[in-house]
């Protein structure tokens, strides 16, 4: 009797334990065909934070609202580990519905097939609401592969209790960050990711890629010059340069930097930080080695489609995408998170946050979305981050870097 | 203890047929979830496994490239210098035990002072790093290495000392002797042995109460000093409470992943990658699995090595007593 027992409790235990393991494999069907009525859970990962993720909540008890058979779970996960937890989790047949990201992003997943197309859903009447460089931005290979929110770059944003003129060239900006610094308070405190210094990059002259999309770095001096230049930055005891958003952001927050460089996502939580009216966005100061203007990257935020999620669940999907891209939705993340709106039915006018950032966008360089631009960003990094250490010349560090993006670029390709 | 030795395998499997039932979901389970995964690894490494193989898992097979691509830093990361990382591991290895131990040996037997006012509360108070979660102390260790607002800088600052350190990204080593030794590594070898300290503690401190006080006693009387007390009588005997414990702390600090990534994150430059944050870095943001998996199994043969040298020399000098 006793021994039935054991054997009967093992039993359980070994079922109870393999329905445990194969609890997190596959992705989950419903058992039936979805109908209208059915329940259905739509997952979205993003990295929006305050502002952005607030809307975010907003959005979604309306919808769930409107829609009682649906439940929406939406995941923040840091932006620097985004794009690999998509990855691994889609490459191995899971991971949400949607996803939140930028535009770069989709050579990489539609080359190792992660995201699906959009076109069955959308159509040119309903796309004709929106900013037509956007739509571009998000089609490959005449597929689009996402639908676009917003459109971002990066622009000077500054504490307008503490800067009445804003510098028109670096060396104006220099002179002025000598003459703010006073104990914990800084003029100007840059961020040396490569995003955020690209502009100066093209500015001075660099270009990413030849029509067949090599690498040219390292063609004429333009990343030299640019490299000195942030070094120059870097070596200033009156300026922090450092490869450090978390810093920068609360310094900013704290108004202890009178100047930074951030995108448009940061700026509804400086306003609710420093005050409405204390916070102004202006264009980089221009190149003052080649007098070009800054041209940073400009991109958009995108709403991507697994590509392993079923029909259902990507009509779904998108029904939802199509609600938060709607006119009264991104009036919402423009007036709450200041999100630059895709759709161009959403009331902008007379914002001076966003119109510094649309003249910012006005020189900015369109983001390549194909896989090769995934090569760039951290010999790009290592390059800026081992000249500021003093560990390379600038004319070096550029040589490795072109050499490493196409070490990149070449095993990405033999690996597929 | 029934003494099997001359019965074969399966008689010996069938007389104890309930103890095997017991352990069978838990055998299942861990060939599943333990088993299987190594093997896969094992076989990840002879191939050029990446991103687009988790979808369509057929790579090709690449025999011993990927172990001859690590060994030649021909690996498509930044900073990637395989023999750099693991000289600079072994270091980061042995100066941490190092300390874990001296500090930790030294203040136990400072507590174990006979009628020490007190005792409980410093006790305590010595556990507290230890109690506190790892990635929570390295952050805040992090916070307080930063060059212009962090409490390190600023303490140097007020002794009137040099204080606008770089802890973090300065790539040179202030010690010119250890060149491949940056601030960071400072950085990471004080948040380490802060939280590595207790532990050595712990132990030390119950090996001490076990030693008998009669022989201190017979050494007083033989006009034994303090010293000599300390190296013929309590070192001796704690060391077999010590040795393990050392052997545990020498793999521990050997993949000591939370302080490393989280305190220098391997920079300035790669300078201070232990083979773990490497291991980690080639699936994210590299995404070769194949190279990781080979990376993984080079360092499973690196610990293998050390753990049976650690082995075998204290079974040499447990021998010699």
């Amino acid at each position: 009797m006793r021994k039935r027992l054991i054997l009967v409790v093992s039993l359980l235990l070994v079922a109870a334990m393999f329905s445990f393991v194969f609890a997190g494999c596959g992705t989950s069907k419903p058992a039936q065909k979805p109908e209208e009525a059915k329940p259905i859970t739509i997952t979205i990962w993003h990295s929006w934070s305050g502002s952005e993720l607030d809307v975010l909540n907003d959005a979604i008890s309306k919808y769930t609202g409107d829609h009682s058979n649906v439940t929406i779970n939406q995941l923040q996960v840091p932006f620097d580990q985004l794009k690999n937890k998509f990855q691994t989790a889609a490459a191995g047949g899971e991971g949400p519905d949607i996803l939140v990201g930028p535009a770069d992003w989709i050579g990489d997943f539609t080359k190792a097939n992660l995201i699906a197309p959009i076109d069955p859903y959308v159509d040119s009447n309903f796309l004709s609401n929106y900013v037509k460089g956007a739509v571009d931005q998000v089609t490959l290979n005449g597929k689009m592969m996402a639908m676009p929110e917003s459109t971002e770059c990066v622009a000077m944003i500054y504490n307008k209790n503490l800067i009445k003129d804003v510098p028109k060239t670096t060396d104006d900006m220099i002179k002025l960050a000598d003459s703010m610094h006073n104990g914990d308070s800084y003029g100007l405190v840059y961020n040396t990711g490569f995003y955020f210094t690209a502009g100066y990059f093209f500015a001075n002259g660099m270009q990413l890629f030849d029509e067949n999309n090599n690498p040219l770095v390292n063609q004429g001096d333009g990343a030299v010059k640019t490299l000195g230049f942030l070094k120059k930055l870097a070596d200033d005891p009156n300026i922090i340069a450092a490869n450090d958003y978390g810093k920068a952001d609360s310094m900013f927050k704290e108004g202890k930097a009178a100047m930074i460089i951030n995108g448009p996502w940061a700026v509804g939580d400086y306003v609710k930080a420093l005050g409405d009216g204390n916070v102004g966005v202006a264009p980089m100061p221009t190149s003052s080695i080649t007098g070009k203007p800054f041209a940073p990257f400009v991109n958009t935020k995108d709403f991507m489609i697994n590509s392993n999620s079923d029909d259902a669940h990507k009509k779904e999907a998108m029904d939802f995408v199509k609600f938060l891209t709607s006119k009264d939705m991104e009036q919402e993340f423009f007036k709450k998170a200041k999100h630059i709106p895709s759709n161009t039915e959403v009331d902008t006018s007379s914002d001076p946050i966003i119109n510094g950032f649309i003249s910012q966008m006005k020189m900015g360089v369109s983001m390549p979305i194909v896989s090769e631009m995934g090569a760039v960003w951290d010999p790009m990094q290592t390059a800026i981050d081992s000249v500021l250490a003093g560990k390379a010349t600038p004319q070096d560090a550029v040589n490795a870097a072109q050499d490493s993006i196409g070490k990149k670029i070449q095993s990405a390709k033999g690996s597929s | 203890m029934v003494d099997y030795s001359d019965i074969n395998l399966w008689e010996r499997i069938r007389r104890n047929k309930l103890a095997y039932r017991y352990i069978l979901p838990a055998a299942i389970v861990m060939a599943i979830v333990t088993a299987y995964p190594i093997f896969y690894e094992v076989w990840m490494a002879f191939t050029n496994f990446t991103i687009v193989n988790l979808k369509n898992p057929h790579p090709a097979f690449v025999g011993l490239r990927n172990f001859i691509e690590i060994f030649k830093n021909n690996v498509p990361l930044e900073n990637f210098n395989f023999w750099r990382t693991l000289g600079f591991n072994l270091i980061w290895t042995f100066v941490n035990v190092f300390f874990h131990v001296t500090i930790g040996l030294s203040l136990a037997v400072a507590l174990n002072t006979p009628r020490l006012a007190m005792k409980r509360v410093y006790r305590s108070l010595l556990i507290i790093p230890w109690a506190v979660p790892a990635y929570i102390s390295a952050l805040i260790w992090r916070n307080m290495f930063d060059t212009q607002f962090g409490a390190v800088n600023l303490l140097l600052a007020k002794l009137g000392m040099p204080h606008n350190i770089a802890w973090l990204t300065n790539p040179n080593a202030p010690i010119k002797l250890f060149s491949i030794l940056p601030y960071a590594f400072y950085a990471g070898l004080i948040t380490n042995v802060w939280l590595g300290f207790p532990f050595m503690m712990v132990v030390a401190l119950g090996a001490l109460q076990s030693v008998p006080k009669e022989l201190y006693e017979a050494a007083k009387i033989d006009g034994a000093t303090e010293r000599q007390q300390f190296f013929t009588i309590t070192l001796p005997l704690i060391r077999f409470a010590m040795t393990p414990a050392i052997m545990l702390g020498l793999i521990w600090t050997f993949n000591q992943f939370n302080v490393i990534y989280l305190v220098s994150g391997g920079g300035p430059l790669g300078e201070t990658e232990i083979l773990v944050t490497q291991a980690y870095k080639l699936i994210n943001p590299a995404g070769l699995f194949g190279v990781a998996s080979a990376f993984g199994l080079i360092v499973f043969f690196i610990l293998l090595f050390i753990t049976l040298a650690t082995n075998k020399l204290s079974k040499a000098t447990e021998s010699a007593v």
